[in-house]
């Protein structure tokens, strides 16, 4: 079986054990007992059946596939890590140098051609780009963007 | 009031200047959606959802639901000129509408899928109009068991007609709703699955789930492959079709027509499968099968048609009874919520004009549709000139504010992050994203209305089946899961007997 749809089943088991057992422990209010349903049923069902329903696609992708396992996804991690350093970064270095990075990075990583013409692309992209999202919403809808820990940011 | 007293007052509304603003900028990014592949409606409605925080609920839903539209007029331009599909619902127009732009007939296919959006259109909007309040109508005399059964037939229905297979949509719509059941219980105030967190006390915030599994995922997706794309060097001649080519396709227009409305009216099944079912019946109807496949006009007509009208008919069952038809709507759901508006049968009587207001913004959206992209075709197909880098790039930075800007918190960009990884791994294992959004979004309703029914037959289950209204709902919600589940088996049985 394919290792992402074993890892998102064993996942989902985790899951609805996890509901299961937090149900279990969940009180019930004196108050609520006349509808003899309190807040832990809900979920308690809804968790065994997700358990169920995952049983059963497991078994069923087994069942369909015997072949060697497919290696998928490797080359999204960089670029996912990239985007929670992004995350990570903002409410330090503030958005407009955390973003003007960012799009520098992604723009000049991704794009073909001569380095000189790769780092003058990227850069005209990360100041448009920043400058673009940085006027619609701090300028014009009044979001409060992360400043940073910068003095002038304050 | 009437049909057209309240279609007045819709118009009234949507000749306002900032919702004709609203209307026309949601047309136009639509098409350019449309037009961009690896964009499609739901990301690009996520993404903008901050956009509208600021805005009337009205002009909000005007300009989401501008977009949704226009990207249904997008999205056949770059299948017929490049074979590019712009969305999943034009990629069956990619079939013959490229190959009539290799034998030089683009600007032909382009007008007849023009014209054929436009029809269908003009029929998804009328049914609308009269079977919406009729529906909302009949479902005023709801109370919270016919609530709960409801909510429980749309999340059999979308899971039970998921291209994926039925136990891939319940395993989906199951996690939405256990993820609705984060934060304060609805009924006691007793904390759940909050595991000591006080910021998950209010639950989780479905925009910035939103977010991340359209948006963020999808970004990320681009980012993973790079595919440029050729653009189409040929002249745009002859848009509008001959009056003989206009008959030849009419029937196909029609019939796809009325495909797709009915499509869109289902909740889950979507307008893709409308674009295809519609080909499909096309290919059949032809009377020299030899074209199908080679430049067939009428296979474009027909799934040209068809997407269209299964957009508009997917906004019955969202207006009428709170159930989304398809992904967008399920988003355009949200909007709703976020402008503190319970969606529902109550939608028509208490929100009247914010409704007609929509109703009358999507006739004019369809005549803004029709002429971007009969007129607008070639600079507009200029946006592909963009390289996907940047444009992943704006979208991951807009995505971030989006997410931040709910709250002005990082923790619910935090939020985006995890569903934006949670989307691409379900993309990758085809599990469907409609389901667990329609659970995240209705789960807090339905485990209320089922406690609220539960207390007034004081813990008697039989209340669900000794109701006519109920009854019913739970029984087509049931059929809808088990006759395609039994319908699998028998299919694998006759062919391992062949």
């Amino acid at each position: 079986m394919d290792w992402l749809k074993l890892l998102v089943g064993l996942g989902l088991l985790g899951i609805s054990s996890l509901w299961i057992t937090e149900s279990l422990s969940l009180p019930f209010p004196s108050y609520a007992r006349a509808s003899k349903v309190g807040p832990a049923h809900f979920p308690l069902l809804v968790a065994s059946l997700l358990l169920l329903f995952t049983i059963l696609w497991l078994v069923r992708e087994h069942r369909k596939s015997q072949e060697e396992p497919e290696v998928r996804g490797i080359r999204l991690i960089p670029w996912y890590l990239g985007y929670a350093g992004y995350v990570v970064l903002v409410p330090f270095l503030g958005f407009v140098p955390a973003t003007f990075a960012l799009v520098a990075m992604i723009t000049g990583l991704k794009t073909k051609g001569p380095w000189p013409l790769r780092v003058g692309r990227s850069l005209v992209a990360a100041i448009l780009i920043t400058g673009v999202e940085w006027s619609i919403f701090q300028k014009w809808l009044g979001v409060p963007l992360p400043t940073g820990v910068w003095p002038w940011g304050r | 009031m009437n049909l057209w007293a309240n279609l007045s007052l819709g118009f009234s509304l949507t000749f306002q200047p900032q919702n004709l603003l609203a209307t026309v900028l949601g047309q136009v990014i639509g098409v350019i959606v449309g037009i961009l592949p690896g964009i499609n409606a739901s990301m690009a409605v996520s993404i903008l959802l901050p956009l509208s925080f600021g805005l009337p609920p009205v002009t909000a839903l005007m300009l989401l639901a501008g977009i949704y539209m226009g990207t249904m007029y997008g999205g056949s331009i770059t299948s017929i000129l490049m074979r590019v599909p712009g969305t999943s619902t034009a990629a069956v127009i990619c079939l013959d509408g490229y190959e009539l732009t290799r034998q030089g007939r683009a600007g032909l296919a382009l007008g007849i899928t023009a014209i054929g959006s436009f029809i269908a259109g003009t029929f998804s909007l009328l049914v609308l109009m009269t079977l919406a309040p009729t529906l909302a109508r009949a479902a005023l005399a709801f109370a919270p068991p016919e609530y709960f059964a409801l909510i429980f037939f749309g999340l059999l229905a979308i899971a039970g007609l998921e291209s994926g297979g039925v136990v891939r949509g319940l395993i989906s719509g199951c996690f939405g709703l256990l993820l609705g059941t984060i934060g304060l219980d609805p009924v006691t105030g007793v904390a759940r699955f909050t595991f000591g967190r006080i910021e998950l006390l209010d639950g989780i915030d479905f925009v910035a789930v939103l977010i991340g599994l359209f948006a963020v995922s999808q970004a990320l997706i681009n980012l993973e492959r790079t595919r440029p794309i050729d653009l189409y060097k040929g002249r745009l001649t002859g848009m509008l079709p001959k009056w003989r080519e206009f008959w030849e396709s009419f029937g196909a227009i029609c019939r796809g027509s009325i495909l797709g409305t009915i499509i869109g009216i289902l909740p889950g099944v979507g307008a893709t499968t409308a674009a295809f079912l519609s080909y499909s019946m096309e290919a059949r109807l032809a009377r020299d099968k030899s074209r199908v496949g080679k430049g067939d006009l009428k296979c474009v007509a027909g799934p040209g048609s068809a997407d269209n009208a299964a957009a508009g008919g997917s906004l019955v069952p969202m207006l009428s009874l709170g159930i989304p038809g398809s992904e967008t709507t399920a988003v355009l759901l949200g909007v709703l919520m976020i402008h503190g508006i319970q969606p529902g049968p109550l939608l028509f009587t208490k929100n009247a004009d914010l409704v007609w207001g929509l109703i009358a913004s999507l006739w004019l959206a369809n005549f803004l549709g029709f002429a971007l992209a009969t007129l607008g075709v070639r600079p507009l197909t200029q946006v592909l000139r963009l390289p996907a880098p940047i444009m992943s790039a704006f979208i991951l930075v807009t995505g971030f504010i989006g997410a931040y800007a709910l709250n002005n918190n990082i923790a619910d960009v935090w939020v985006a992050l995890v569903f934006g990884i949670l989307g691409y791994v379900m993309r990758r294992v085809d599990l469907p994203m409609a389901p667990l959004i329609l659970g995240l979004v209705l789960g807090p309703l339905a485990e209320k209305s089922f406690r609220q029914s539960m207390a007034l037959s004081r813990g008697n289950p039989m209340i669900f089946f000794t109701r006519p209204i109920t009854a019913a709902l739970l029984g087509v919600g049931l059929a809808s899961v088990i006759i395609p589940f039994f319908w699998h088996l028998l299919r694998r049985h006759y062919k391992e007997a062949k």
